[in-house]
């Protein structure tokens, strides 16, 4: 049997399955339509990187404000344990993104509702439109607490060159499972214990609000928008 | 330029529609069609369908400034600009980001048949160029040329993205 015969075989049976596949998603339904505030039978989870080239590399911080209708809740409330959150994310990025994660040198955990982040992340996200800073134009039935992660540490330029960067994180999971999730994807995470997840922390769908357009100052535009809890 | 939507050809349509009309018109057409396109190339539904809105917003753009812009079929240039849109900067470090979101997210629709959540899932471990080459030449049936052209690299590259991708499926599908 000649080379050619597999390929042709390969690619014939890949234009088939792509071609089935291409059926199935043109049936699909939008997820950003079938939201429901309150309603979302599942997780959601997102983890967005922003790689700042911050000139010094550290100490990006947030600011200040606090949108005034609203209220922001102290990590030290919630039912969560920070060294775990962070074990976790070293993990899962060093892990499963080598390419952009080089080393991480500290986490620190953040907590804002999901009512400010909504209105931080604001139509300049998506319009990379500093005057739409404040602003909400996607889906409004975001349910959930987001946990802004502060990274510090080594990433891979653009160029791959590797370099220092201030970077922010941010993950958005339901507070009383954030543990259950980081868990069922990392056994080996301390404490963990071998178990059934639950249907929610499996069955988790990616809410994608994008990267924030970045400042002359080097910050995401709104972040600002953000409690500095 | 990598990072540049396609530019349109001289040859434009006789302008007898309002541009929000005929976006809408080729929204109706070809919504779904690209939205299948976007998500297989960046591996995820709603990446995708982020993707495909952004593609119409660029549309709707250009249309407005320039009415007539858009060429009949506008598959083509559509295609293109998903294509471009996702390999910016921005894009590229996000959807290597998504990579590892992904590994988070479930692929499978409720209704999708099994070979589709297979390959869907078998995709999403591509990186991205890799994925972009193997939807564009068996999905939409692109010659090695077109491919190297839409992304912006050589044909040896495309062939060689192409043979690892494949090995690849293989690999993380299974033979048959």
């Amino acid at each position: 049997m000649s080379e050619q015969e597999p390929t042709e075989f390969e690619e014939a049976r890949l234009r088939m399955l792509l071609h089935g596949a291409d059926d199935d998603i043109r049936t699909s339904r939008s997820a950003r339509f079938n939201r429901r505030r309150g309603g979302r039978p599942v997780a959601v989870v997102a983890l967005t990187i922003v790689a700042l080239a911050a000139s010094a590399g550290t100490g990006f911080a947030f600011g200040r404000s606090v949108p005034a209708t609203t209220t922001t809740t102290q990590l030290s409330a919630l039912p969560l344990e920070p060294p775990i959150i962070e074990l976790a994310l070293q993990q899962m990025l060093q892990l499963h993104d080598p390419d952009i994660v080089v080393r991480i040198d500290s986490i620190t955990v953040k907590y804002v509702t999901d009512q400010e982040f909504t209105h931080a992340i604001s139509s300049a996200w998506k319009t990379d439109n500093p005057a739409a800073c404040g602003t909400f134009s996607g889906p409004t039935g975001a349910v959930g607490h987001w946990y802004v992660v502060d990274l510090h540490g080594k990433f891979v330029a653009e160029s791959g060159v590797p370099t220092k960067y201030a970077s922010v994180a941010v993950v958005m999971v339901p507070a009383s499972d954030l543990r259950t999730y980081l868990q069922s994807h990392l056994p080996s995470v301390p404490g963990a214990r071998p178990g059934q997840p639950t249907p929610e922390s499996v069955t988790a769908v990616s809410s994608n609000f994008g990267f924030p357009p970045i400042g002359t100052d080097g910050q995401p535009l709104c972040w600002s928008l953000l409690p500095n809890s | 330029m990598h990072g540049a939507l396609p530019i349109a050809d001289d040859e434009r349509p006789e302008v007898s529609m309002e541009p929000s009309e005929r976006i809408r018109a080729i929204y109706d057409d070809e919504w779904k069609r690209l939205w299948a396109f976007a998500t297989l190339i960046t591996g995820d539904l709603s990446s995708g369908e982020d993707l495909a809105q952004s593609v119409f917003e660029a549309a709707l753009r250009q249309e407005r400034e320039h009415p007539g812009y858009l060429r009949n079929p506008a598959w083509p240039w559509l295609r293109m600009a998903a294509i471009r849109l996702a390999t910016r900067q921005r894009q590229r470090v996000r959807m290597q980001l998504d990579r590892f979101r992904l590994l988070a997210a479930e692929a499978a629709e409720p209704a999708w048949r099994t070979d589709t959540v297979d390959i869907v899932r078998a995709l999403r471990r591509l990186p991205p160029r890799m994925r972009m080459c193997v939807v564009l030449a068996y999905l939409e049936d692109q010659s090695t040329a077109a491919v190297a052209e839409a992304l912006g690299c050589a044909p040896k590259t495309v062939e060689n993205q192409l043979r690892e991708g494949r090995r690849r499926l293989r690999s993380l599908i299974g033979p048959r």
